[in-house]
Order: structure tokens, then sequence, then C-alpha cells
């Protein structure tokens, strides 16, 4: 072991103890761990943007470029520009360029895979679940075949039913003012039930997750104690 | 002017009207009343000389020692003096109203010149020149006054912006704030006449009068000269002092002053507005007081709970990480979407090109790894082109860390960081679509990725991360095989992803990182940590269910009490 590797173990090992002591509630060790971290990452992320944003795609063009392609360099030095001299007051409506400018990319391009890449696939995934040519060579017998394509139509059915908040247009009491069809208050009682075994599959994964690390701490701090002291 | 007034509206009739002609009413036995407004306080003339002639009962007396002091406050009514000498014609009546022996005085002034002496004919005389003067003089010097008052409550509102609406014009109607300081002068005024009546009848301000005529007689006061009226001596303590406070002198002729308090602007305030105003008050008062730090108290016993379950579930994990025997992995159904990625693993065509994303947290990678390096070592050969993109910040140094573990002899391509995943995605997958080529564009000082790449292996550990990866992917690029090597979980949420066909093959969490690792390469790091993965969770469930269980019965006992 070198000493690199010793110093950057020990405090290895000290930052895992202070987090842990959160476990007997809030304390001073827990709060300095959690400073450091959060100071380090703001740090490593500058450090990241610095040299994996800026230099590549601004900088280096712009000092080793040609003119054409300095030229190019001219429409993001002006976002940038109108994005700082937005933080004056007077000024803050330059800002909203840019970033309506992010904001319309992001959107058609979350929107687009949105569209393409989830609903189109996903609805059409449930469709061909009733494909018969999946029954015959099929390694699964065919009633799981049925009851997978039954659940997933009737979950996707009844989930959407459950934020389905519609009313009659021309409602014939005041009751029907309030409350949704019946056919969808019944389907909503069945998506509550898939959003709860969803929701419960997602707690669960995250207590393993939790489970999981906890466990590799222990492993790291056995094997720093075994190595200070067992010498090995 | 005398009117009836109806009793129902209050409306004015005529003498002779039987019914109100307003509402109506009957008028029948109601008595006739003087008609409001005519006797404003504001319009009686303000006759200081009737009010100096208050002094002359002293001085009479002084004269008369012998009668008694109840016939003496008789004469004391302010219109008798004034309307003795005013109003001859009421003369006999008024002779009836004086006392006998003032009478007599007057008998005998009249008939015999020198009966009363010299100093009553001074008094008579005296008396006569002082009202008329006096009169005329004070009535002019309170024009005067009351115009100087008008003209410094103008000023005065202006300055104060407040609301009061002044005219300005001789006709203006009576304010408020007329009648308030009408009613101060008058109370000052009459503190003084009070405080005089109760005095002594040596001390009677009568004296007063006998010493002034004294001057009057030796040069040393003129007629025109009133009785300064010496607030310190008159008027009560606090009076004075709101005088010396607020008050100020004001000329009233001749070089003479009088005190007079300025009028403070009236706020014309209604009783919701004072009510939102207290209510206002009150607020600001209330988060202006000083409150103790209320700190929440946990019992000892919640703390000593903590202890004891974080010393059971450490304890056990270790107990079991280090002094436990090897387990083995039970041989189960493989799930479809790991037979998927083994047969990628174990498949050896194709597989000279690979792209990693890397789209995990620090904390996550001891799971991820646990996850992905079973596949990796077994997919991966040497000679094989890695390509490696991130869209967590942390990814260069997670990357370095995995590859490390994999082989050291990978031809890897650094192709950066992208901050959002859905915009890495689409810029990588799109440069082998037929995009628009432009002119002199700079070209990335990053080594592109050389497509196409024989599979796309992402590893995540958050469900929007991934899915970013995917949609994009999957939708420019639909042929290209993608598997996901994820934490437990992000899994269940992108299980539609490969339902659907868009993603390959996947493996999440510990479970399923077990069985494959166990299928791939036998034992290895993932069955060390199983046992205590087992007993980690188990202890989770029950301190779940103890909880649930125990505040269950704590909210049924908290609810049977409000219910009782």
């Amino acid at each position: 072991m070198t000493l690199s590797t010793l110093a950057w173990g020990v405090i290895g090992l000290v930052l895992t103890v202070m987090v842990l002591s959160y476990l007997i509630g809030d304390n001073v060790f827990f709060r300095i761990a959690a400073h450091v971290f959060v100071g380090l990452t703001a740090g490593y992320f500058a450090v990241i943007i610095l040299y994996q944003i800026v230099w590549p795609y601004l900088i280096s063009p712009l000092i080793n470029g040609t003119w054409g392609e300095r030229l190019w360099m001219i429409a993001p030095l002006v976002l940038i520009l109108l994005l700082v001299i937005s933080q004056f007051p007077k000024l803050i409506k330059l800002g909203t360029i840019p970033l309506a400018y992010l904001a319309g990319l992001t959107a058609a391009l979350v929107i687009g895979g949105a569209v393409f890449g989830t609903l189109i696939p996903q609805s059409r995934a449930v469709v061909e679940a009733f494909d018969p040519n999946r029954l015959s060579p099929s390694a699964n017998p065919s009633w799981r075949v049925i009851a997978d394509a039954g659940v997933m139509l009737i979950g996707t059915v009844a989930t959407l039913s459950y934020f389905h908040f519609g009313r009659k247009s021309q409602p014939a009491d005041d009751l029907e003012k309030t409350e949704r069809p019946k056919v969808f208050e019944v389907l909503s009682k069945v998506g509550q039930l898939f959003i709860g075994v969803t929701l419960g599959g997602i707690f669960t994964g995250i207590f393993s997750s939790a489970v999981l690390a906890l466990i590799d701490r222990l492993i790291f701090m056995g094997g720093m104690i075994s190595q200070l002291f067992g010498g090995g | 002017m005398t009117v009836l007034i109806c009793p129902e509206c209050g409306a004015e009739n005529p003498l002779e009207a039987e019914s109100c002609r307003e509402c109506g009413a009957s008028l029948v036995n109601i008595l006739p009343s003087e008609k409001p407004g005519e006797d404003f306080p504001g319009d009686e003339p303000f006759d200081f000389a009737s009010q100096d002639a208050n002094d002359l009962p002293g001085l009479l007396q002084s004269l008369k020692q012998e009668d008694d002091l109840s016939t003496l406050d008789e004469t004391q009514e302010p219109s008798e003096p004034d309307g003795s000498e005013e109003a001859p014609s009421e003369e006999p009546q008024e002779q009836d109203a004086l006392p006998e022996w003032l009478r007599r005085i007057r008998q005998r002034a009249q008939e015999e010149e020198d009966s009363v002496g010299e100093i009553t004919q001074k008094i008579a005389a005296a008396k006569d020149t002082l009202a008329d003067d006096k009169q005329g003089q004070q009535h002019e010097n309170f024009s005067a006054w009351l115009e100087s008052v008008q003209k410094e409550e103008k000023q005065k509102s202006i300055e104060d912006t407040t609301e009061v609406e002044i005219d300005g014009e001789g006709d203006r109607e009576p304010q408020p704030g007329d009648e308030d300081w009408l009613k101060r002068i008058r109370k000052i005024k009459g503190d003084t006449f009070e405080e005089e009546e109760t005095l002594s009848p040596e001390d009677q301000a009568g004296d007063s009068l006998l010493q002034w005529l004294v001057a009057l007689e030796s040069g040393q006061a003129t007629a025109q000269e009133i009785p300064e009226v010496d607030s310190d001596e008159t008027a009560p303590e606090g009076d004075t002092q709101a005088q010396k406070a607020e008050g100020e002198e004001i000329g009233i002729g001749d070089g003479d002053t009088m005190p007079v308090s300025l009028i403070e602007p009236v706020l014309d305030v209604s009783r919701e507005e004072q009510e939102l105003a207290d209510k206002l008050r009150s607020t600001i008062a209330d988060e202006k007081t000083a409150r103790p730090e209320r700190t929440r108290e946990e019992p000892a016993a919640h703390w000593v709970v903590l202890l004891i379950l974080a010393v059971l579930l450490i304890g056990s994990l270790s107990l079991s990480l280090f002094f436990g025997n090897q387990v083995r992995m039970p041989q189960g159904t493989v799930l479809p979407q790991n037979e998927a990625v083994l047969d990628w693993a174990e498949d050896s065509e194709d597989k000279t090109a690979v792209l990693l994303i890397f789209e995990y947290a620090a904390g996550y990678a001891n799971e991820v790894e646990r996850v992905a390096l079973p596949v990796l070592q077994q997919a991966i050969q040497p000679g094989t082109t890695i390509g490696m993109a991130y869209s967590n910040p942390s990814g260069l140094l997670l990357s370095e860390r995995l590859i490390d573990q994999v082989d050291d002899y990978l031809k890897l391509t650094d192709l950066g960081y992208y901050p959002t995943a859905a915009l890495g995605a689409y810029g990588l997958t799109d440069q082998t679509a037929a995009g628009w080529e432009f002119i002199d564009y700079p070209e990335s000082k990053k080594p592109l990725p050389e497509w196409p790449f024989s599979a796309v292996v992402i590893l995540s550990n958050s469900y929007e991360g991934a899915a970013g990866w995917v949609e994009q992917m999957s939708a420019l690029d639909p042929d290209r095989p993608i598997y996901l090597l994820v934490t437990a979980q992000a899994g269940p949420l992108l299980q539609p992803y490969y339902q659907s066909g868009q993603v390959a093959g996947m493996v999440s969490g510990m479970t399923e990182a077990a069985v494959v690792e166990t299928l791939l390469a036998g034992e290895g790091q993932a069955l060390v940590r199983w046992r205590s993965y087992q007993i980690g969770v188990l202890i989770c469930l029950i301190v779940i269910v103890i909880g649930v269980i125990l505040n269950g019965s704590e909210l049924s006992t908290n609810e049977r009490r409000v219910r009782s």
C-alpha cells in the first residue's frame, strides 16, 4: 500500500464514519462531511464544464479555427453575452432570449423523444401483445402470454383512467358536476392498485440500493481497518 | 324660527302642519321647537365683554356686604348685564329680576348724584365704556383672529397633507375641527371662569377689576386692555402642558396676545377602517413580539431506539460479511431480459466496437459495478474499441474506475460529457443520419465515435437518465441493440422498454446481478454481498412492519381519544 493510497483511504474512512453518524441523528460531523461533499462536487463540476464543454466547443475553435469557424462562434458568444448582461436589473429581459432558445430546443428534443421513443412504441407493444402469432412459437404457455397481455391492457387502461378528470359536458344534476362517470370511477380504482404496486416496487428498489451502498461502505471500512491494524 | 320636528323622520314641518310632509306621520301633540341650526354655537357672537362682566358680581358683592350669596348668584346670568344695558325696552322685566339691593342702589343713584360715591360712579362709567369699547373692538379682533386661525389651519393642512378639506371661503360649512377649536377655547375660558368662581370672595376677580380701575385712574392702563388670562394660573397643569406643547399665542390687536391651541387635522376614519388598522397593528406587534425558540423535544427513547437499530443493522451486516460462509446462489429461472444480456455477452461475434454510456452517480457506483462487471468482462475482448460518453459529471472518474477492472488492453475513445441525456443521445446518434452540412462548421476537438457500434450499453442509476438515452437512440437508430445495466431502483420503470422491444436486454439490481454473475463467471463479488444483502433487506422489512403497526395503533388510539 502506497502512502497516497493509505492517506486517501483514511480520509475516506473518516468521512464514511462521519456520514454514518447520521444514524443517531443530525450532528456536526455529518454536517461537516455534507459540506465537504457539496463543495467538492461544485468545484469538480465547474472544472468538468470548463474542460469538456467550454474549451473544446467554444475557446478552441476561436483560437485555432479558421475565419469561417470563428464566424460560427458568434451565435453562442452572443447568447452567452445576453445571459451575462441579464444579471443587471435593467437588462434582465435580454436573458430571456438564450433561455428561450435553450427551453425550446430541449422541449423539442424531449417531446420528440417522448412521442417517438416512448408513447408510440409502448402503445404498439400493448397492441402487439394480442398478436396471435406470439402464441404458437413461444416457449411460454399460451395462457401465460394471454394473461400477460390482459394484465398489460387492464393496467394501461386503468392507470390512464385514474388520471382522467373530465366531467360530463351537460350534467343532469349537481352530483354529475363533481363526479366522474361511473366507468372511469371503477377503472380508476383498479388504476390505483397498479400505481400502488408500481410505487411499492420503486420504493423496494430504493431500499435495495441503499442497503447495497451500506454494505459496500462496510466492506471498505473493514478492509481499511484490517490493512491498518492487521497488516493486510 | 319655530317648527315641528317629525318624530319619525326628523323632517321640519311648519307649525300648522298636522302630518309630516316627508313621511306622512302624525304631528298631533308634537311640541314646537326651535329650528335646528339657527342657534349654532359658531354663530353666536363671541362676547368678551359679557365674560368680563362676570367680574362685576365680585365688586358688587364687596359693595353689598350684607346680602346673601344666593341672591348674588342670580345676577351671574351672562345675559343679564348685557341685556340690561343693550335693551332698555326690557328694563321692567329686568328690574323684577334684579335683587332688591341693586334696584335700590340704582334708584338712589338716579335720584342723588353722589349717593353711591365717586367709586361707584366711576365703576358704572367704566363699565359702560368698557362694554362699548370692548364689544366693538373685540368683535373686530375676533374676526381678525378667526381669519388668522383659518389661514394657519389651511397652511397646516397643506403641509401635513391631511384629508381635511377647507373651502377657504367665508361661507364655508362648519367642520368638525371648527367645533373642536371653539370648544377648546371655551373650555380654556370656562376653566378660567370656573376657577374664578371657586375662589373665595376676597380673592375673586372683582378685586383685580378694582385694581384695574385704580390703574385706569392713574393712567397706567387703558380701557382697551383685556385682562389677560394667565393659563399658568387658571388652566390645570395638564392642559397647560398641552398648550405649551401644541399651542401658541396669536395677536388680537394692540400687541395683545391670546393663547390658542393649534388644531390637529382631523382624520376621518370609519369603524371598519379603524378595525382593520387595529388588526394590522396587532399583527405587526405580534410579529415583532419576541418568542422563545421552540425546539423539537425528542424523547430520549427515540434516540436510544435509533442507536439500537443502527447497531443492530451494522452489526448484522458486518457479521454476515466478515464471518459468514460463502453462499451459493440457488439455480432458478433466468428472467428473459437477463437471458438476452447473457446471450449477447457470450456471443463472440460482432463486438469490434461498443459504446458505453455512463449515467450513474458515484453513490451507486458499487451496485452498478456489481451488475456491469460480469457482463463486460465476458463481452469485451482484448482489442475491442470502447467508446465512452457520460451525462453525469462524475462519469469521467467512474468510467476509469470501471474500465480498469474490465481489462487493461482496450481501445478507449472518450466522447466526453453531455449535460443532458437527450441532447447527448441526439447529438451522437444523428451523426449517422443524413443531416445538413454546414460550410466551415467547426469540428469538435474530441474524437468522434466510430460508427457503427455493434451495441450500446447504458449504465444508469435513474429512470430519467436511462430513458432519455433510450428514447432518442431507439427513435433515431432503432436497429442498434441497447442493453441496460442499471440499479434496482431504476429497473422496474425501465421494464416497459424491454417489453416493447426498444431495449434488447436488461440486468437490474443485486438479485439479477448475482444470477448473471453465477452463470457467467461462477462465484464473484456479487455473491460475497448476497447474504448481507438478504439480511439487510430482512431487517429493514421488519423495522418497517413494526413501525407501521406501532404508528397505526398510535393513530387509532388518538382517533378513539378524539372521538371520545
